[in-house]
């Protein structure tokens, strides 16, 4: 009787494995493999000139590159990068996710509008505001302001201009989230809080906001990540510069590895990729714990 | 002062009338249900009074205040909703406390307050939980809990006990009466169970198609059907109404007579009718008969009586006083 069941136990679990294998085989040739690799690669120091062999140095290059004052500094700019377009980005998307979640005739237009910046990709961002920040033939000089330095030129601006480009074109995603969050939340919730004698402040703050605490999680721990992950539009409009106050990490690896910063150097590359992974995964993990005390789920 | 009084009050969607000219005066500390099949109009009308839908034309007032224009908020009201409509991130004590809060009760009176709410209804163990974690009746008892914790002019019901089981509704129906006798508040509940509206209301009003039908007293409401659609609707089972069926009346008279009042006899007593089928409930049977024109006729029998035997051919028989004349052509009362 038991060693039945244990048998056909066996031979359900080994059914299970079979099915999850395609799915490994893509993970492990496509994630696992070049993520260990990329590991070990780090380990490694690229000779100054070409051709000369790698040299095993072990985790101090990890130590050396991890202390270093670029790595500071473009650790720095990225997370000033976050702060620029996830809080924007959230915020903008929920004002116009309310606003476009009322009963009005026509509001499926603005609906379309609003999350038409899914469909542009970043590259098409990326000019079209390359355009309007142009000094010459862009908008601004049109409106007759012709800044000087030019603002992507600007290291006060630069940073900042790129944080528009990349909450405009995500704005797209966050409304089309926020919608569908809004939308869930049952009609007659309102019904009761206005009877209740809830004005529409009271609403936004004691039913909409909490209601929405799931999206707005998921939005935040999404949108950060894809701000840590930022790269085309830095890539196109202001390619790491000026004096390096766009190079955030994502643009420091392609930097090291396309030779922007002296000789090809995919050890290097290597290990901010790992650091980039580690910091991405830290702080998904302390969102995770301490946002999502403050989410309420219906259940 | 919780009267409320509907005058003239109308609700169109587009083209479809869902509320038509409705006339209604709901007394202070009165229990008035609003009766009526599904999409007579009696939630639109809940819901324009409650001023959350806006009114097409007429007047609402609630105690001295015409309140076409009020917000909701402002009405001073409280309603419970048929799918209670509780806040599920909200502990039952903050479901119970919204309506305090929102009003800028201090502190102490709120905490005073739900806990005399919650006790009344036996909710005081469940305060920490949040509404999931109930049970469809407890979920209930804290939507009313939510209702009775301010004192307004008058507390709407939509349905308020149609997600309970049976054995629950009987139970609750009766609680809830006494908590508006206790409360000596002014209620208007809406609902399509007629016999929530016989045993719970001081008056019933009747709609259908968005007009109403009849207002009274539930045992008025009973006993002297304004119409046709009155005299069907009420009453379980429904009232026998037979077109032009007493000899020497009028073609255009529909005659009504409830199944309590009919009696089985022998083939000759009364008018000629074959037994179809008899449904026994325990404490009553009824005895479904088919009449020579293939009309149904339902009798209502004691249990002590001796039933008739199946397919049977039989006379129905019923007094004079107790038939209900109708004009067939507008179903309204003869007489």
């Amino acid at each position: 009787m038991t060693s039945s069941r244990t048998r056909r136990r066996r031979r359900e679990a080994s059914l299970g494995y079979l099915m999850l294998l395609p799915a490994l085989v893509i993970f492990a040739v496509f994630i696992f493999y070049p993520f260990l690799r990329n590991f070990q690669l780090g380990f490694y120091l690229n000779p100054p000139f070409p051709n000369l062999p790698k040299r095993w140095v072990g985790f101090d290059q990890y130590r050396d590159i991890l202390g270093s004052d670029s790595f500071i500094s473009s650790l720095k700019t990225t997370v000033a990068f976050a702060f620029m377009t996830v809080p924007a980005g959230i915020g903008l998307g929920l004002a116009l996710a309310v606003t476009a979640n009322r009963r009005l005739r026509g509001i499926g237009v603005y609906r379309t509008i609003f999350s038409s910046t899914v469909a542009t990709s970043v590259a098409v961002a990326a000019v079209i505001f390359s355009m309007l920040f142009n000094p010459i033939v862009g908008l601004l000089p049109w409106l007759g302001i012709s800044p000087t330095p030019p603002i992507i030129e600007n290291p006060n601006l630069a940073l900042a201009a790129v944080a528009l480009v990349t909450v405009w074109q995500t704005l797209g995603l966050t409304f089309i989230l926020l919608s569908a969050g809004l939308q869930a939340i049952p009609e007659d919730l309102y019904e009761a809080a206005q009877v209740d004698g809830a004005g529409p402040n009271t609403r936004f703050w004691r039913i909409t906001i909490p209601m929405l605490s799931p999206t707005l999680f998921f939005a935040v721990v999404i949108g950060s990540i894809h701000a840590f992950q930022s790269f085309g539009q830095i890539d196109i409009i202001t390619s790491g510069g000026p004096f390096k106050r766009t190079n955030v990490l994502t643009y420091s690896i392609y930097g090291e590895l396309n030779g922007t910063n002296g000789p090809p150097n995919p050890g290097k590359a290597a290990v901010l990729a790992i650091a980039l992974f580690a910091i991405t995964l830290g702080l998904t993990a302390v969102q995770m714990r301490v946002l999502e005390r403050r989410v309420h789920y219906a259940r | 002062m919780g009267r409320v009084s509907l005058q003239g009050v109308t609700k169109k969607f587009g083209d479809v009338v869902a509320v038509d000219h409705l006339d209604l005066e709901v007394a202070d500390r009165e229990f008035l249900v609003l009766l009526g099949p599904s999409g007579c109009g009696k939630s639109t009308a809940l819901r324009m009074i409650a001023g959350l839908e806006e009114l097409t034309e007429g007047t609402i007032t609630i105690g001295d205040r015409v309140v076409n224009d009020v917000e909701p908020k402002d009405r001073d009201l409280a309603m419970v909703f048929q799918s209670y409509a509780l806040y599920p991130h909200l502990s039952v004590r903050k479901n119970i406390e919204f309506p305090l809060r929102t009003r800028g009760v201090p502190k102490e009176t709120r905490a005073a307050t739900v806990a005399d709410a919650a006790d009344s209804l036996g909710l005081t163990g469940l305060l920490d939980r949040k509404p999931g974690q109930l049970s469809g009746g407890q979920r209930q008892r804290v939507a009313l809990a939510r209702a009775i914790v301010r004192d307004p002019e008058a507390f709407l019901m939509d349905e308020p006990l149609s997600n309970l089981d049976a054995k629950l509704r009987v139970e609750t129906r009766a609680e809830l009466v006494e908590l508006q006798q206790r409360l000596a508040a002014t209620v208007i509940y809406v609902t399509h169970d007629q016999v929530e509206a016989m045993t719970m209301g001081d008056r019933i009003a009747v709609m259908s198609e968005g007009v109403l039908q009849q207002v009274g007293p539930p045992q008025e409401v009973y006993a002297r059907p304004a119409n046709l659609f009155v005299a069907r609707f009420i009453g379980t089972p429904p009232m026998n109404t037979i077109p032009g069926a007493v000899a020497g009346a009028n073609a255009d008279v529909v005659v009504g007579v409830r199944p309590e009042h009919v009696t089985v006899g022998a083939r000759g007593s009364g008018i000629d009718a074959t037994v179809a089928l008899i449904e026994s409930l325990g404490h009553e049977r009824h005895v479904i008969c088919r009449l020579v024109d293939g009309s149904t006729v339902i009798a209502r029998q004691r249990m002590d009586v001796a039933p008739p035997d199946a397919n049977a051919d039989v006379g129905l028989a019923f007094a004079p006083g107790d038939v209900h004349h109708f004009d067939a052509a507008g179903g309204a009362r003869l007489g």
